[in-house]
This record gives C-alpha cells, sequence and structure tokens, in this order.
C-alpha cells in the first residue's frame, strides 16, 4: 500500500484562510485589514504573520505526533512546549486558549489535509463512478495511516466519536459537502452532487469505523466494487430524473 | 437472572433502573437508588442481579432493544416488498428514536454510554439489524450481482447513519423516506 508520507504532506495543511488575514500583537489578535496602507508596518506585518503561522503549524505537528504515541489524556502544555522547543509563554502566545484551542488548531489543519488529499486523488478521475471510489479510498487510506488518529479511536474513542454520529457528525457532513461538492460538478449537478457526498461519506465513515470482512476500502478495486454496486445503481436514477426535469 | 425467583419483582427491577437513568443519568444511577425505587433490599437486588451494576445496565438495554424488536416486528407486519419493508423500518426507528426522550438525553449528556456501542466495539445496532433483514431480502430477492450478507449489512449501516444523523431530511416525512429508500438504501438492492 502506496502511502503519503506525513512529510509529503507538509505544507498542505499550511492552508490560506486561517492566520493570514490576521496578525499578533502580544496575545492580541489584530484585522490586517487595520494595517493595510500604513507604510512601512505593511511589509513587517506580513513578515510577522508568516512566521507566526509557521510556528503555529511546528505546534500543532508536534502536538499531533504526541498523541499517536500517548493519546489525549495525558497531553500537556509542558509536553507539547518541550516537543516543539519553545517556552510556555510562547504556546500560550500563539494559542491563547491553551489546550482547548491547540486541540481546535489539530482538528481544523488535519481535516483541511484530509481534504486536499480526497481532492488531489479526486481532480485525475475521469468519471463521476472513478472520483467517488477515488474519494473514498484515499480518505480510507489516510485514516487508516493516521497514527494519532487511529490512536485515538482505538484507546480514547470518548473524543472522537461525538464528531462522527448523531449531531457532530452532521456538522462533518456539511463540510464534506462543502468541499466535495465542486469535484463532481463536471459530471451532475448541485443538487444530486451534495446528495451523493454524503451518502458516500455515511459509507466511508461507517466501514472504518466499524470494519466488516472483505471490505477494505483502502483498497482501490473494493472501493470500486462497492461504489458500482451501491452508490452507482441509485446515482443513475437521480441523474436521469434530473436531466428529464 | 439465573434463578427463577419472581418474575413480578425482575420486572419491576428493570422499570426502577429505568426511571433512575430517566431521572439521574446512566453514570449517577447507583444499585442504592434502584434498590430504594424498586422497594427492595440491596441483597435480594444483587439475588436478582449477581452481577450487579453492569449487568442491570446490559439488562435494562436488552430489555429496551426486545421492546423495540416487538415494535418493529408489529409495523412490518404485512409488507409486501423491500422497498414497503425499508421505508416502514425507517420511519418507525427514527420515530422511536426522536421519541425516546431518556435515550436522546443519555445521547446528549452521557454520549460515551451509547457511542462506543452503537459505532465501533460490538456494533450491536447494525449486527441485529442486519440478521432481522437477511430474511427478508432472501424472500423478496435481490439483484442478480448482490451478496445477500453484504447487502443487508450495509442496509443497516445505512439505516443507522441517516437515522441518527438525517442531514436535510425530514424522516417524518413518507415521501422523503421513500424517496430516500428507493435510492440511496435500495438503489443497488433491490431485485
Amino acid at each position: 500500500m502506496v502511502r503519503a508520507t506525513r512529510e509529503d504532506r507538509k505544507g498542505i495543511g499550511d492552508l490560506p484562510g486561517r492566520s493570514h488575514s490576521r496578525i499578533v500583537r502580544g496575545s492580541e489578535v489584530v484585522p490586517i485589514a487595520l494595517y493595510a496602507g500604513s507604510s512601512g508596518v505593511q511589509g513587517e506585518t506580513e513578515k510577522t504573520d508568516y512566521s507566526y503561522s509557521e510556528k503555529r503549524l511546528a505546534v500543532l505537528d508536534a502536538a499531533v505526533n504526541i498523541i499517536a504515541r500517548q493519546g489525549l489524556r495525558t497531553l500537556t502544555l509542558d509536553v507539547i512546549a518541550a516537543a516543539s522547543h519553545c517556552s510556555r509563554a510562547t504556546l500560550y502566545r500563539q494559542f491563547p486558549g491553551g489546550k482547548e484551542a491547540i486541540l481546535g488548531g489539530i482538528a481544523e489543519t488535519e481535516t483541511a489535509r484530509l481534504f486536499s488529499a480526497i481532492a488531489s486523488s479526486m481532480v485525475s478521475a475521469e468519471s463521476v463512478r472513478d472520483a467517488l471510489a477515488m474519494g473514498i479510498c484515499e480518505a480510507a487510506r489516510f485514516i487508516e495511516g493516521h497514527p494519532a488518529l487511529q490512536m485515538l479511536l482505538d484507546k480514547e474513542p470518548d473524543f472522537i466519536l461525538p464528531y462522527l454520529a448523531f449531531g457532530g457528525f452532521e456538522v462533518m457532513l456539511d463540510q464534506v459537502v462543502a468541499f466535495a461538492c465542486p469535484l463532481l460538478r463536471r459530471w451532475i449537478d448541485q443538487a444530486t452532487a451534495k446528495r451523493v457526498v454524503q451518502w458516500a461519506a455515511r459509507l466511508t465513515v461507517s466501514y472504518l469505523l466499524c470494519p466488516a470482512e472483505d471490505i477494505a476500502l483502502t483498497n482501490i478495486d473494493t472501493s470500486k466494487r462497492m461504489v458500482d454496486t451501491y452508490i452507482m445503481p441509485g446515482l443513475e436514477t437521480l441523474v436521469e430524473t434530473s436531466s428529464r426535469r | 437472572m439465573g434463578s427463577r425467583l419472581d418474575d413480578g419483582t425482575q420486572q419491576r427491577i428493570l422499570e426502577s433502573v429505568y426511571a433512575c437513568v430517566a431521572q439521574w443519568g446512566v453514570a449517577k444511577t447507583t444499585m442504592e437508588d434502584v434498590a430504594h425505587k424498586a422497594k427492595i433490599s440491596r441483597a435480594t437486588l444483587y439475588r436478582y442481579f449477581p452481577g450487579g451494576r453492569e449487568e442491570i445496565v446490559q439488562s435494562v438495554i436488552a430489555w429496551q432493544a426486545a421492546k423495540f424488536l416487538a415494535g418493529l416486528y408489529e409495523v412490518l407486519h404485512g409488507s409486501q416488498s423491500l422497498q414497503d419493508i425499508i421505508e416502514r423500518l425507517m420511519l418507525f426507528s427514527s420515530g422511536y428514536l426522536r421519541n425516546h426522550t431518556v435515550l436522546n438525553r443519555i445521547i446528549a449528556a452521557e454520549p460515551n454510554v451509547v457511542l462506543p456501542e452503537l459505532t465501533t466495539e460490538v456494533n450491536l445496532v447494525t449486527s441485529t439489524v442486519s440478521g432481522f433483514l437477511v430474511p427478508y431480502l432472501k424472500e423478496f430477492g435481490v439483484g442478480s450481482r448482490v451478496r445477500v450478507h453484504e447487502a443487508a449489512d450495509y442496509l443497516a449501516r445505512m439505516l443507522f447513519s441517516y437515522i441518527s444523523s438525517p442531514g436535510q431530511w425530514d424522516l417524518e416525512d413518507p415521501i422523503q423516506v421513500a424517496e430516500l429508500v428507493r435510492v440511496e438504501l435500495l438503489g443497488g438492492i433491490a431485485g
């Protein structure tokens, strides 16, 4: 099984949108727009902002590695500070919310990495069937190859299961729909895309959380077979209906 | 539960546990509370449930599951097709979950009591439901390429997923349920 290493994925998590529009002074977060136009400050803030986000990412990566080894319950700010070679004070400056803020940052960064991995596998697909199968397979590979996530699922499921069932899962589904629908619009309309993305995400999460014998979604042939068997026939009737409208 | 003591007492204990859980939640319910509510001594309580708290909780779950399945058989009686069965199953189960205040309170306040059972560990729900579905799939027939046991498992997983997190689906609406069952659940399965 070919798996992207952490190094390959590095940088993917450094997506725009989080800290790039903001700078930090002391523990204060100030919208960067306040500084726009004031000469001299502009270049400096951009530089500060850049190294700020690099450092944040280094802290988050260090914390993820610790979680992979020892889980979440025993994770402390001291341990994270030591592993990311900075002081507690620096840590608090980057994450004023402390451990909670770091965990929130991890969730955000790792979700972005998961979505990037899925998206980059789906863009090379030549049919909606292949896009779905490749997306499912890549999601399965990412999740099964993610030591921190596996550690939590295995040893401390309390932290993760609330996001994968009931109300928490609906939030996750909305995120998946928002990022994956555009990747299917080449072949199907928005309403159909929304429906099939949710459907595929439910299938993936179910078989990953509670594996069934003989169904390893990390195998592309298995993913294709699942899509062919359970999704495509229903999807075809949807496409027929929508083209008749 | 081995000793056939007095069925009335056993039933009263289960109902008392349920009442305690409804009032205080699972974690805070003690053997004392249950004995008090059932108006028996702790010694008598342990005679009925030598396994203590753990055995009592499991028995209440089994009792509730049996009640659910009995209701389900009732609702499915006289079904005409696989589509009909799965629609009835979905309407009944989602209504059951929606109206089960105690279960909802546990899911909201003590998710870790129920989530592992429902999602990863034993997968009590999906294995029970898929076992329940196999005879119906055989009776009404499935597509020629479909493997019956795998399809039953898929159906149980999807039923659980859509019922526990409906997203934009309104599972009180029979028309929406029929559409969901026709496409997402049975699209690849129906013969």
